[in-house]
């Protein structure tokens, strides 16, 4: 009777542990790019840190791994925007979610006529709540019901938004992550997320939400996950725990997004090693700041 | 048999209810506990009470600033508006017009100082304006169209963006003002 008592203990566990552990996806998911065309965006801000605009391509110069590229397009305020939001629904975010989702409408009401983007709100899975849009008008009721609850799967969130980018026809392509902390819970590692982000040349910016009394550690932790996502894609880490701030930092965000430099090469090395290439741009300019992604994986033959 | 039977019911039953107890506490974090409550949320509004209201003070001083330059551009524009009419019915420029000329290059230099150009600007080289400047018709034509262009930048810029070309308008602004009081 023992053993059976023990073996229904033990298929009883089984049960619950598979319910309870978040969904692990597979992590060799790749997301498919073209790679006979580099794109790059960038920001160029001034001492101020303002971003500065009416730059002609004379002034700027490519270099992958070194060697100088030829460019071949460049385009500057006019050319519109892609962008995913992606809102930490988790439940350490429940006093902001409010914050939150009004900085996301404030996003969406600064974006030009071509722009378009897209909101996701992420917990223990990541779930759509509007879909690539030019309007606030049609913005989802179920963006006014967002509760938080549950852990954190940032990095699958990410790798959402740039699966959905990839799908997009514009070269100029942004995340924008509102989240107070590191993932708990997903099945990707930050490293494949990273990849997946840089090549299909998003931009990724992270608003970090932590409340101010986390532990040092915490905080630390929190915002090491984050500013490693935005360095490495060109973007900005914004640390931005009141209302007004958050709102302002999305319309930096939105108007920075339709000032940057698109400038796209063909690159000189197409070979399919899988490799890093890291990428440089240069302005001859002084006093002038260039954020851009730093580098890209090369695609690797199968 | 019976007997098994129920306490195989029951043992499942203590792990069900454990395991809806550990999703419960998974759901609930310790912020809504009233002991991490009360503590965390003192400080945490407190901290963000201070942030939002510097937050608040700067984005006030931000669009304060935005808002003269963009005033001063329109003084500017307007200026030399009037000096244009004065030339045109003229034919010539007025001492009044030298002193406007005068107040029209220190508000393009303000303008370019709050922009964040500097002084390196006076000595760059403007093909489209010093080929142009010839004649002093010429000279107030052009200053007008580059008045005007700065105008239209700054109409376009925002208080989170810095445009080269409206800093290129106030030097050419400069070269011109110059240009006309030597002139004279």
């Amino acid at each position: 009777m023992n053993r059976t008592i023990c073996l229904t203990g033990w298929v009883l566990c089984l049960w619950c542990l598979t319910f309870s552990i978040p969904a692990q996806t597979k992590d060799d998911e790749t997301i498919s790019v073209d790679s006979s065309i580099v794109v790059m965006n960038a920001t160029v801000t001034d001492t101020a840190g303002k971003a500065v605009t009416g730059l002609t391509q004379k002034l700027f110069r490519v270099f992958e791994d070194g060697a100088e590229q030829e460019i071949k397009s460049f385009e500057a305020e006019e050319t519109p925007f892609a962008a995913v939001i992606l809102l930490d629904t988790s439940g350490s975010m429940e006093e902001r979610v409010t914050l939150a989702r009004s900085a996301a409408i404030q996003f969406l009401d600064g974006m030009r006529a071509t722009d378009v983007a897209s909101i996701y709100n992420f917990d223990s899975k990541v779930v759509l709540v509007q879909d690539f849009s030019n309007s606030r008008d049609i913005l989802s009721e179920h963006i006014f019901d967002l509760k938080a609850h549950g852990t954190t799967v940032l990095n699958d969130a990410v790798y959402k938004a740039a699966e959905m980018l990839s799908k997009r026809p514009e070269k100029r392509r942004a995340i924008i992550i509102l989240s107070d902390g590191a993932d708990t819970a997903s099945g990707k590692s930050a490293d494949k997320v990273l990849r997946a982000a840089l090549s299909v040349n998003a931009t990724i910016y992270s608003v970090d939400m932590s409340a101010p009394n986390l532990s040092p550690q915490e905080k630390a932790q929190n915002k090491g996950a984050l500013t490693n996502f935005s360095e490495k894609t060109g973007g900005k880490y914004i640390s931005t725990p009141g209302g007004m701030a958050l709102r302002d930092a999305f319309t930096r965000i939105v108007q920075e997004l339709g000032v940057q430099y698109t400038i796209s090469y063909a690159p000189a090395n197409l070979k399919k090693d899988g490799k890093w290439r890291s990428l440089e741009l240069r302005i001859s300019k002084p006093n002038l700041t260039i954020r851009t992604r730093k580098g890209y994986n090369a695609p690797k033959l199968k | 048999m019976l007997q098994r039977f129920i306490f195989i019911i029951l043992t499942a039953s203590l792990f069900a209810t454990g395991y809806m107890i550990v999703e419960a506490q998974q759901q609930q974090q310790p912020i809504d506990s009233p002991l991490f409550h009360q503590k965390g949320a003192d400080n945490e509004d407190r901290a963000w009470g201070i942030e939002e209201r510097m937050a608040k003070m700067r984005i006030q001083k931000d669009k304060k600033d935005h808002e003269e330059l963009i005033a001063r551009g329109l003084e500017l524009n307007e200026i030399i508006g009037q000096l244009e009419k004065s030339f045109e019915a003229s034919g010539q420029l007025s001492q009044e017009d030298f002193s406007k000329l005068a107040t029209a290059e220190k508000l393009a230099k303000k303008i370019r100082n709050d922009l964040g150009g500097s002084n390196d600007g006076d000595e760059e080289e403007l093909p489209d304006v010093d080929k142009k400047m010839s004649t002093l018709a010429d000279a107030v034509k052009l200053i007008q169209s580059k008045s005007e262009k700065l105008i239209g930048e700054l109409k376009k810029s925002t208080r989170f963006t810095i445009s080269v070309p409206a800093i290129q308008s106030t030097n050419a602004v400069i070269r011109l003002a110059k240009f006309l009081r030597v002139r004279n």
